[in-house]
């Protein structure tokens, strides 16, 4: 890129240009053209119809939501978990036009005792995201591990 | 025939972390794949001559046929010998015909030779057992104290709320999309953050669902509660790092063999025997996790992440396995029904057929089979700009594969941060395939971001899937051959357009705001300059602060084209011309450029951010200069020599005029190393993806790393490095005069003094032994501060 003196709002391309950069809430951290105030967004919200969960012959706890989305404007469902007072993501699914149930089977918190309260969060095509209506718990209160099984 | 057995002996078990898993292979259950997870005892089997493992997959168990009664005198009792062995024959023929589904024989030496080689050739050799033994592998693992209490914990996170600290995390895009709420030792998501980011993340390559895949940040607290049994495929999951081992896979560390303060290791004792050590620190620790194959110590680190005041209770050392995980997968067709449930044998003998030990397990197949079929793995994508054969500008894109059961990949694109997936389209691809596709490119330039999809069923979705941001902003190799209206106008020239805002106020408070557009200049041969390919521009002015955005609608979220005041229509220009925007009030504006080409709209080739107020307009007797650019003064300034890469980071402190940052500058900035014999070695800032990073006292740290590997650091720049002639390190930043022309004296650039690095400073450079890059394996310099001429600065400031 040559010398500019602003910048062009774009292109500025490469992995290390941290994300630190561009999401705090320091102005001066944020780039030409972006805009510092939260993701506006006037698209249709989805809704969640269900949200419910079920255990797999794994032990894993599969998370099972319907979506009411009908323009399509959902682009990503995060996966939002609660543990022993920690909320993080645990991963994501990607929206398919036409499709309205999803799974997710959780392997990450599968290993662990505690009741674990699931989230999710719809991110839209225009950057905005929305908390689904409806959130799902499991508990697992003991684990035996498999040898005392046998 | 005589045959022996003796008591079953505990030389292979079933991993109970991942015992069996199975896998259909295509849609017509008749074929699948069977991933056993296996942990053997190798010294119990060295000892015993443990030699054979056969393996039965059967529908149903083997049951001897009954004794058969009646036997009345001796006679009877010949003939009942007889029918028992005929139907006993015959049974067991029935059964191999009938109810097993695999039988598989492999070799204990051959699984040895794999995971502990070196133990396997000791006794080959027919050394010692406690030689043998000796040769038992060490495994890295990330060690917790045992006796770490409750209150300890409470008391540290006390310790994270009072201080109220942000987390650190390993992954720098966590910093912002997770954060911490004060006063509870709590993450929680910052959708803020995420909305932001999944509109600018794709322009520097990221994308919000592939940031979510990480561990999540599991308390240690809960680590004793954590079920050993993580999940199925256990290769897959070892290869991942997601397995753990557990205590009673490595050998008990007897705390009177502890060496006091040694680093952990291994030393030779009498006899010379080698044994494990430890520093004093792990005394009384219990290995949580570790990985044989990889590093399951990440997992570790990962939960340190988020709490850093956890860190001194971690320990890294190694230990001695006493048991070893290992796995085998076997495929197998059946033209018969698979009932609910098969039965799981494994049998373990001697090279005399001698049976040492005999497992059984029943497994529940069919939630196993729909368990596992769930794809886990994301696929690969590479792609590229290519010339389609019609002509067209294309993507190329490969997918790869990773998943082992799944059937298909969708594929998905997004031509603009802020539109819709479309679907590419699913087509079949099982492991470990790729697939190469191209289809044609609308756009000219922005990020497109593919999403590849690994699915099981037609329609699906699954959470293995991979989001991958290309862009596409120099067009490459799409020149046409035989000129025409596509030809080349100046090989010099790309599409890019650059935009300078300048504010002047006028009468009445307010402003006029002129936009000046600029072809961009870089050096790449590249088919269309901008004056050659936009037919004409159009001017957006929008108000960031009303929600607008760059790639929004006019008169929605788009803001609003720019008036000529003369003609009260909207205001168009060519490439390289100027706008001007007359009657502008105070207030922050970002200005965006639309190109048309051939009828066609491109939105946002070019965007520049304008804060327009009083002190920014300089006024006519030209008090102010001319030449802008951001005053900067270097604090600190520090390089680094690591893993490969040459570290560079700089702190300075700055004055930055309204419509600059300093992110936007030092893309533009060099770091010139000057050598003692005066050789002058420099890099371009903006070509290593610099981070800028505001800390508390107001500075700025600049960081970026170049690789030994670059064409930007020459053999020469190497030797002088390693031969400590580096003399000093210094900064450039560009300044330019306002409007966008050449400062006076012709150089856009500005030197700055060059800071001594202190006499010495390269003497505690390593070399690691046999490394074959002459650059020393970890080397940092401290440079003093080095001031910095700028004629924009005020005086005594």
């Amino acid at each position: 890129m040559a010398f500019v003196a602003a910048d062009d709002g774009g292109d500025v391309g490469g992995d290390g240009f941290g994300l630190l950069d561009y999401v705090a809430a320091d102005r001066d951290r944020l780039p030409i053209g972006v805009v510092d105030a939260p993701v506006i967004s006037t698209l249709q919200r989805a809704s969640m119809k269900k949200f419910t969960i079920t255990t797999n012959s794994l032990g894993e706890a599969v998370l099972y939501w319907s979506v009411s989305d009908p323009r399509n404007n959902v682009e990503t469902c995060l996966i939002i978990a609660t543990l022993n007072g920690v909320t993080a993501p645990l991963g994501a699914v990607p929206a398919v036009h036409g499709q309205s149930n999803y799974e997710f089977a959780d392997r990450i918190l599968n290993a662990y005792v505690g009741k674990k309260v699931y989230t999710i969060v719809f991110v839209y095509y225009d950057g905005s995201v929305s908390i689904g209506d409806k959130v799902a718990s499991t508990v697992k209160n003991s684990n035996i591990p498999l040898r005392y099984l046998k | 025939m005589f045959k022996a057995k003796i008591a079953n002996l505990d030389v292979m078990r079933f991993d109970d972390r991942s015992p069996v898993s199975m896998t259909s292979i295509g849609n017509s259950h008749r074929a699948f794949r069977v991933n056993l997870g296996l942990v053997l005892d190798p010294l119990l089997a060295l000892r015993t001559g443990a030699t054979w493992v056969e393996v039965q997959i059967l529908r149903q168990p083997y049951i001897t046929p009954t004794v058969l009664d009646d036997i009345q005198d001796r006679a009877s009792v010949i003939d009942n010998i007889k029918t028992i062995s005929e139907e006993v024959t015959q049974k067991y023929d029935d059964f191999l015909k009938n109810d097993v589904l695999i039988e598989n024989v492999f070799s204990l030496t051959d699984v040895l030779n794999a995971i502990a080689p070196d133990l396997a050739y000791e006794y080959n050799e027919g050394s010692d057992l406690s030689v043998v033994a000796a040769k038992l592998p060490l495994t890295p693992v990330m060690t917790v104290k045992r006796k770490t209490k409750k209150q300890q914990l409470l008391r540290a996170t006390k310790q994270l709320k009072s201080r109220g600290v942000g987390m650190r995390f390993t992954y720098p895009e966590l910093d912002g999309l997770l954060e911490q709420v004060r006063g509870r030792p709590n993450l929680s998501v910052n959708t803020h953050a995420v909305s932001k980011f999944s509109v600018m993340g794709p322009t520097l390559g990221k994308t919000v669902s592939n940031i979510m895949h990480y561990p999540f940040p599991v308390s240690k607290e809960l680590a004793r509660h954590r079920d050993r049994r993580a999940c199925p495929k256990a290769n897959l999951d070892q290869q991942d790092g997601t397995l753990f081992l557990k205590d009673s896979d490595f050998h008990y560390v007897d705390n009177g063999r502890i060496a006091p303060g040694s680093p952990p290791g291994i030393s030779i004792r009498r006899g010379g025997e080698p044994e494990l050590t430890e520093p004093a620190d792990v005394r009384d620790v219990e290995a949580r996790t570790a990985s044989p194959f990889s590093s399951l110590s990440t997992v570790y680190r990962e939960f340190i992440a988020y709490n850093t005041t956890r860190t001194d209770e971690i320990f890294s050392t190694v230990r001695k396995m006493k048991l070893l995980p290992f796995s085998k997968s076997f495929t197998f067709f059946t033209s018969m029904k698979l009932s609910n449930s098969v039965s799981l044998k494994i049998v373990v003998k001697n090279q005399n057929g001698v049976v040492l030990s005999v497992l059984k397990k029943d497994v529940d197949l069919l939630p196993l089979l729909a368990d596992t079929s769930r794809p886990v793995r994301a696929p690969e994508i590479v792609a590229s700009i290519a010339l389609s054969e019609e002509g067209s500008r294309a993507i190329a894109v490969e997918v790869t594969q990773r998943d082992r059961v799944a059937h298909q990949v969708t594929l998905m694109m997004k031509e603009t941060p802020t539109s819709k997936f479309r679907s590419i389209g699913t087509f079949p691809l099982r492991y470990p395939n790729e697939y190469h596709t191209w289809f044609p490119l609308s756009i000219l330039r922005g990020p497109v971001t593919l999403r590849a999809i690994a699915v099981q069923d037609d329609g699906r979705s699954s959470s293995a899937f991979t989001d991958t941001v290309i862009s596409v902003k120099s067009l490459y190799d799409l020149a046409t051959a035989d000129g025409g209206q596509d030809q080349l106008a100046s090989p010099a020239l790309t599409t890019q357009l650059n935009a300078v805002a300048q504010i002047n106020q006028t009468a009445g408070g307010l402003y006029d705001v002129t936009i000046s557009t600029a072809i961009i200049s870089d050096g790449e041969a590249t088919i269309k300059d901008a004056a050659s390919y936009y037919d004409i521009l159009f001017l957006r002015r929008l108000v960031p602060s009303a929600g607008d955005e760059l790639y929004g609608t006019v008169g929605e979220k788009g803001g609003e084209y720019v008036i000529d005041i003369a003609t009260g229509i909207t205001a168009t220009i060519g490439p390289g011309g100027v706008f001007v925007d007359e009657q502008v009030a105070e207030g922050t504006y970002v200005y965006v450029i639309d190109g048309h080409a051939r009828g066609e709209e491109i939105p946002n080739i070019a965007s520049v951010r304008v804060v327009v107020r009083p002190q920014d307009a300089p006024t006519a007797g030209g008090k102010k200069t001319d030449i802008t650019g951001i005053q900067y003064r270097i604090v600190n300034q520090q390089l680094e020599v690591r893993g490969g890469k040459i570290g560079f980071e700089l702190t300075v402190e700055t004055i930055i005029p309204p419509d600059m940052t300093v992110e936007t500058y030092v893309l533009d900035a060099t770091v010139d190393l000057l050598a003692t014999d005066l050789s002058v070695y420099s890099i371009r800032v903006g070509d290593y993806s610099p981070t800028v990073r505001r800390n508390d006292d107001g500075t700025r740290t600049i960081k970026f790393q170049v690789p030994l590997t670059s064409p930007d650091v020459p053999p020469e720049m190497k030797t002088a490095i390693r031969a400590r002639r580096i003399r000093s390190m210094g900064l450039k930043m560009p300044i330019r005069r306002r409007g966008g022309g050449r400062p006076p004296g012709g150089d856009p650039i500005i030197d700055i003094i060059d800071s001594e690095l202190p006499e010495g400073a390269m003497g505690d450079i390593m070399m690691k032994a046999g490394e074959q890059d002459p650059l020393p394996e970890e080397t940092v310099w401290d440079a003093p501060p080095a001031d910095v001429f700028d004629p924009d600065r005020p005086k005594g400031g």
